[in-house]
């Protein structure tokens, strides 16, 4: 009987404490946030496309220039003049400089190539350029203005304007 | 419309559809929220959470469950999620739960034909026993509160919380024999 009573009392009190409705507006906040979070997507994955777009044709276009580099970078080393009997009368540098200028296969003292410049003729680039992006424009809806505040203008009152202390030193007889 | 129609229209792009879903189940969803989280504005936080969360994952549902129980589950781990966080228990510490709406209807349930006396009795009584379930540990406290909402069979409840029917009732019988022990240790020997 009692513990029957006091079960009761339990699941009337548990009930309570989970008892509640949500607010009214959980629905438009839901929505609200769901709207935003869609836009936010689409943008980014707009963005990230024409990025990776972006990416490819220029991997494209350095794959392509390097091919095009290459054969002319062999001709010109094969025009090279030939400066074995130079170096033969310079006096030689010791150290391992030496070392390597000496292991050639061939036995002919190499000369180090002149710094690669990625000269392109104009119309190759052109060719490589990538097709313009063409992209949807968003479907964004103008927000509504907000609501016109009301606001009753404020009753200020000038303050009281403060009396002078008079201030006199403290005689002998104030004095402990 | 059954729930079922609502999804696939949401899917397909429909959001009014997934609105509809929002208002047939906003109070389920904040309630278990509720339970576990014990504070109104964590719980409208969390429901708003899952909400959120359950429309982006809407292609991952492929209806082995009712929608509602999946939603159910999804809103769990969401408050589950948001009481373990770090900030949650700062907020638990400086601000304690909106504790006066429960206590408003606590009194208003009890307060039928009573005397004073009986009031005051009756009072005593819920404190103590809100302290005991309080007390519990989380795993009792949430599966006994979830089961006493009223809005969960107990199958629904062991697939939110992810444990069978048995342990499930076994929970709710355990936290009940402990908030009656526990009374009894106050003193408590016979409600009137």
């Amino acid at each position: 009987m009692w513990d029957d009573a006091l079960d009761r009392a339990i699941d009337e009190v548990a009930r309570a404490m989970t008892a509640g409705e949500p607010s009214s507006a959980l629905r438009a906040q839901v929505m609200g946030r769901i709207a935003v979070r869609g836009g936010a997507r689409s943008r980014t994955t707009l963005g990230m496309a024409a990025a990776a777009l972006a990416a490819v044709a220029i991997v494209l276009a350095a794959l392509v220039g390097y091919r095009e580099m290459r054969p002319a970078v062999r001709s010109q080393a094969a025009r090279a003049p030939d400066t074995t009997s130079q170096s033969a009368r310079r006096p030689q540098p010791s150290g391992p400089g030496r070392a390597v200028a000496a292991a050639s296969p061939n036995g002919r003292a190499l000369r180090a190539p002149a710094p690669r410049r990625l000269v392109m003729p104009r119309s190759a680039i052109d060719a490589l350029a990538p097709p313009p992006l063409t992209i949807d424009p968003l479907d964004v809806s103008d927000l509504a203005p907000p609501p016109a505040m009301d606001l009753a203008p404020l009753d200020l009152h000038p303050l009281d304007p403060i009396a002078p202390m008079a201030v006199a030193p403290l005689g002998e007889g104030d004095q402990r | 419309m059954d729930d079922a129609d609502l999804v696939d229209r949401a899917r397909r792009g429909d959001s009014a559809a997934f609105g509809t879903l929002v208002d047939r189940h906003r109070a389920a969803v904040y309630r278990a929220a509720l339970a576990v989280l014990r504070s109104h504005a964590d719980a409208e936080d969390a429901a708003q959470d899952a909400f959120v969360a359950a429309y982006r994952h809407l292609h991952r549902f492929r209806g082995d469950s009712a929608f509602r129980t999946w939603l159910l589950t999804i809103a769990w781990r969401e408050a589950i999620n948001r009481r373990r966080s770090l900030n949650a228990i700062w907020r638990r510490l400086v601000d304690r739960p909106a504790d006066d709406r429960t206590e408003d209807v606590m009194m208003s349930a009890a307060s039928t034909d009573r005397t004073p006396e009986q009031l005051a009795d009756d009072r005593d009584l819920r404190r103590q026993i809100r302290a005991a379930i309080d007390a519990l540990t989380p795993k009792l406290r949430d599966t006994l509160l979830l089961a006493q909402s009223g809005d969960y069979s107990y199958d629904e409840i062991a697939a939110i919380v992810g444990a069978p029917v048995g342990t499930i009732k076994w929970r709710v019988s355990e936290a009940r024999r402990l908030v009656r022990q526990r009374l009894h240790e106050r003193g408590f020997v016979d409600v009137g």
